[in-house]
């Protein structure tokens, strides 16, 4: 790989020990980003930093599982904080509904995966790829890159939304 | 070089890079870079099914000169021969339209690039921008937001593989 010298140098102004993180919280797309120092719990000193109260649970993008201590090795995050340790995904499409639970950090791309999966609906493969989820009444589908947890507010852990073969490319959505 | 010296579009570029978004996605093995030769990026995006099972590696060369004012061109690339490869033929209809052969407005026989709104001539084209500004480029946006739509499209073509063993 090539890479310029400018690269290295941006790599250098930053501490090799330092994990940078990037945290969304529940309700919100909008993203928090901090940079944590080396410290015997970095979760607790996010908690600390965030004031992230301690019924909140954090998770890693499109991962299952809750964090309990972050992972070995990274040193740049993605994270999501809900209340929910999980989401009820309802997805409704031509009469018919599926539901799955899904973690808060799981991306919209993920969900749509498995709608259109013959776990779900089981569209063809000539559907499939037109797929959009979109929320009842809403004109744009969600955003495949944004977390589920983004849609759901504290204190909720329900999602509803549409599942949509609308062409929404070129424009002609 | 040092990044005092640099243009303001490859300074920006290059702080997106090193940033948290762009370097989660490298370590999550998302992404990686091949070649970083402002205002050339060459990257691989290794887009995955829903089981995570079946992998689909996609490379695609972007040019990001203007950058951030201007969204990158983005084109599917053959790092080998350094080349871009034929329109695609095998892959799901979405995959295969964004991958097509077209030529930029007012341009004739000039490619025009990955045809989706967020890619720097489509953009331009039937209005699309105005059409889909959720979809579009703008110059609040990171260089995560394009590898999130070529992650997608390599993921659509996992998906599609996997219903399709000896694709």
């Amino acid at each position: 790989m090539e890479t310029m010298n400018t690269a290295a140098g941006l790599k250098a102004d930053r501490k090799d020990d330092v994990v940078r993180i990037e945290v969304i919280h529940a309700g919100s797309v909008e993203a928090v980003v901090i940079d944590l120092l080396p410290a015997a719990d970095p979760l607790a000193v996010l908690r600390l930093a965030l004031a992230i109260e301690d019924d909140v649970l954090i998770f890693e993008r499109d991962q299952d599982e809750a964090l309990t201590c972050l992972p070995p090795g990274r040193k740049a995050l993605r994270l999501v904080t809900h209340k929910a340790r999980a989401i009820e995904l309802v997805v409704r499409y031509d009469k018919d509904a599926h539901k799955k639970h899904f973690a808060p950090g799981k991306t919209v791309f993920k969900a749509l995966q498995w709608a259109v999966s013959d776990k779900a609906f089981g569209l063809d493969p000539q559907a499939a790829p037109k797929a959009n989820l979109i929320l009842p009444g809403a004109d744009e589908p969600l955003p495949r890159e944004a977390a589920l947890g983004s849609f759901v507010p504290h204190g909720h852990h329900e999602l509803v939304v549409d599942l949509t073969l609308r062409d929404f490319t070129n424009g002609r959505g | 070089m040092a990044a005092a010296d640099l243009r303001p579009d490859a300074l920006t570029l290059q702080r997106q890079l090193q940033g948290v978004a762009f370097q989660a996605g490298i370590e999550e093995g998302r992404w990686s870079v091949l070649l970083d030769a402002f205002p050339e990026l060459i990257v691989q995006v290794v887009g995955r099914d829903f089981t995570g099972q079946v992998a689909a590696p996609m490379t695609y060369r972007l040019v990001c000169d203007g950058f951030p004012a201007q969204g990158p061109f983005v084109e599917a690339w053959d790092p080998v021969k350094a080349v871009r490869p034929p329109p695609l033929v095998l892959g799901p209809p979405s995959v295969v339209d964004a991958l097509k052969h077209w030529e930029k407005d007012s341009s004739p026989g000039v490619y025009g690039g990955i045809y989706r709104a967020w890619q720097r001539y489509a953009a331009a084209h039937n209005g699309w921008a105005a059409k889909r500004p959720d979809e579009v480029w703008h110059r609040d946006r990171d260089i995560t937001f394009i590898m999130e739509k070529l992650y997608g499209l390599a993921s659509e073509q996992a998906a599609w593989r996997a219903l399709r063993p000896a694709a």
